[in-house]
This record gives C-alpha cells, sequence and structure tokens, in this order.
C-alpha cells in the first residue's frame, strides 16, 4: 500500500510533462509537419502572404502580448492538438527555427498556459500583429 | 531509254550514299547515339521538375519498404489523397509530370505501410500549371477534416505558392516516420 503511494509520488515528481518542460523533440516534430508545415514550409521559412517564422518567430517573446499571440493565432489556437502537444510543439519549434532571437529570459510554454491563451482566440489577427510587428522592428531595429 | 538511264543514275548514287554510310560508321555507333539521345530525352524533362522539388524542400525518403502499385488508388500512401494520381499521369508517386509545378505549400497526412505496419508521414504535393489531368481520380480522404478546418481539408486547390493556380494532379511523398 504504502510502496504504491510513494512510487504514485515518484512517477508525479517525476512527469515534466505537467510543467509542460518536456519536449519529445520527434513527436514535436510529426506534430510540425502534420499541423504547421504544409503551409509555413518545412524550415518554417514561408512563402507569399505566409508568414516567415523562420529566424524571426523568437521575436514575438520579446514584446508585451507577443507570448499570447503565438498561441491565439488561428493555426496554433485551431491545431487538433492537446495543451501540452501544443506547448511541446511551440517550445521545439521556437528552439529549432528561431533560437537566435528569443529573449535571454525564454521561459518554455506550459500546458496551462497554452490552455489559457488559446481559450480566448483571436477574430481579427492582423489587427493584433500589426502592432507586434512594429514594435518588434523598434526593437531590433528591422 | 531516259527513265532507265535516270532510273539507274539513283540506284548507283544511292548504293554509293549506302557504302559510304556503311563504312563511317557501325551499329555499336549508332546504338550509342540513339541510347544517348534516349537517355537525355529522359533526363531534360525532368530537370525543372527536380528543381520544384528541391526548392518545396521535400527530401524523399529512402529504405521504406514498398508494396502496391502507385498508378492504383488502393496503394497506401494515397489513404488521404483527393485528386488525380501522378503516377497516371505522366509523373510518378513522388514527382511532377514534365511541364509542371510542384506547389511547396501542401495537404499533409498520415498512412499506414502494410509493408512493415508503421505509419509514415505523406505531403500530397500538388502538381500545377496544365489543366485537370483526367486519369486515376482517387478520393479517399482518411483524417480529411471539414472545409472550416482549411489546413487539414483536401478539398481546397493546394496549388498555391506556384506560377498559376491551375490544379493538374498529386504526388504522395513520404517525408518522415510517423509516431506510432
Amino acid at each position: 500500500m504504502r510502496i504504491w503511494a510513494l512510487l504514485a509520488l515518484a512517477l508525479a515528481a517525476a512527469s515534466p510533462a505537467a510543467e509542460g518542460a518536456e519536449v519529445n523533440a520527434d513527436r514535436a516534430r510529426v506534430n510540425y509537419m502534420l499541423n504547421c508545415q504544409g503551409c509555413h514550409l518545412p524550415d518554417g521559412s514561408g512563402v507569399g502572404d505566409i508568414p516567415q517564422m523562420r529566424n524571426f518567430v523568437g521575436n514575438f517573446l520579446k514584446v508585451p502580448g507577443g507570448r499570447a499571440f503565438l498561441v491565439q493565432v488561428p493555426g496554433s489556437a485551431n491545431a487538433a492538438l492537446s495543451d501540452a502537444a501544443l506547448a511541446e510543439l511551440l517550445n521545439w519549434m521556437l528552439l529549432e527555427i528561431s533560437a537566435a532571437q528569443l529573449p535571454e529570459d525564454f521561459r518554455p510554454y506550459t500546458a496551462d498556459e497554452v490552455g489559457q491563451y488559446r481559450a480566448a482566440p483571436l477574430s481579427d489577427v492582423n489587427a493584433v500583429r500589426l502592432p507586434l510587428i512594429q514594435k518588434i522592428a523598434l526593437l531590433t531595429g528591422q | 531509254m531516259n527513265l532507265s538511264r535516270i532510273t539507274d543514275a539513283i540506284d548507283h548514287w544511292t548504293e554509293r550514299r549506302a557504302r559510304g554510310i556503311a563504312r563511317g560508321s557501325s551499329r555499336r555507333g549508332w546504338l550509342k547515339a540513339f541510347g544517348g539521345a534516349l537517355v537525355g530525352g529522359a533526363v531534360l524533362p525532368l530537370l525543372p521538375v527536380a528543381r520544384a522539388q528541391a526548392a518545396s524542400g521535400v527530401p524523399a525518403a529512402t529504405g521504406v519498404p514498398e508494396e502496391g502499385d502507385p498508378e492504383s488508388c488502393g496503394y497506401w500512401r494515397y489513404c488521404a489523397i483527393d485528386g488525380f494520381l501522378c503516377s497516371c499521369c505522366g509523373g510518378s508517386e513522388n514527382a511532377c509530370p514534365p511541364g509542371t509545378e510542384m506547389s511547396p505549400i501542401t495537404w499533409i497526412g498520415t498512412c499506414r505501410n502494410p509493408a512493415d505496419g508503421k505509419s509514415y508521414v505523406i505531403s500530397y504535393n500538388d502538381c500545377c500549371g496544365r489543366t485537370g489531368c483526367g486519369q486515376c481520380l482517387c478520393n479517399r480522404n482518411e483524417g480529411d477534416l471539414p472545409m472550416y478546418v482549411p489546413p487539414k481539408n483536401n478539398d481546397i486547390n493546394w496549388c498555391l505558392g506556384t506560377q498559376t493556380a491551375v490544379y493538374h494532379c498529386s504526388t504522395a511523398i513520404i517525408i518522415a516516420q510517423g509516431m506510432d
């Protein structure tokens, strides 16, 4: 009896999924392929009207509102992924394609955080995106 | 009289030319030239397609066990396809027919490979720039979601990011092994 309780405690403590920090790179990459890559392209470079994420998307975490925005955009908020899987995908993707643009105090998304943000999806994406892009431009001089 | 003289002259001229050609050439030499033309002819039309595939960033998977007929709708990679099979249109399951452009923007799904029982991520890149191929219509739609989920819907025209939005046929390229 006691040993089971101990085992359960140990498992709970050892499970980083509750904190959203665990990243299974293979799973994240396949989820990126199935949910993002069709439009954003394999390396995230985008094409035409599809925004460039490669070497850029990390900038959003440097400006107020950007952290929520990356979860609230339709591609994230509406993806057929659990909160934990979406958090994992975003954390993997940010480091994979835009590590150099991340703020120094970058904190990985947690599943709970992602769940809260995606409960408030955007109805007019560009109205939110444009001011963020302008703030990023001021910040980075791009 | 005159006529036979003319035909004789033609005969002599033809004979001289034929012997001249026979002396100056060999059957193997002819085979070599003809073979070169055949291979060259096969490679040349592939060049723009190969460039399009490189531009689309789709690496062809290697070492995946295969079974089935890519010209049949029942072929395993087509589990989520909706369109004409490029294999029946002068291309293949991996490449666009000559004269068409592969769309870099694409519908992606997963299919189970009967040869090894594993699932693979399949990219259904459309080939664009010529009118609909009309051969081997295949509409299987596993994992297809309604139109209000555009990234997971295969009824929309995925000829996006190409020079024209004219749809010709669909490929089915393995881009990764899935998570089983």
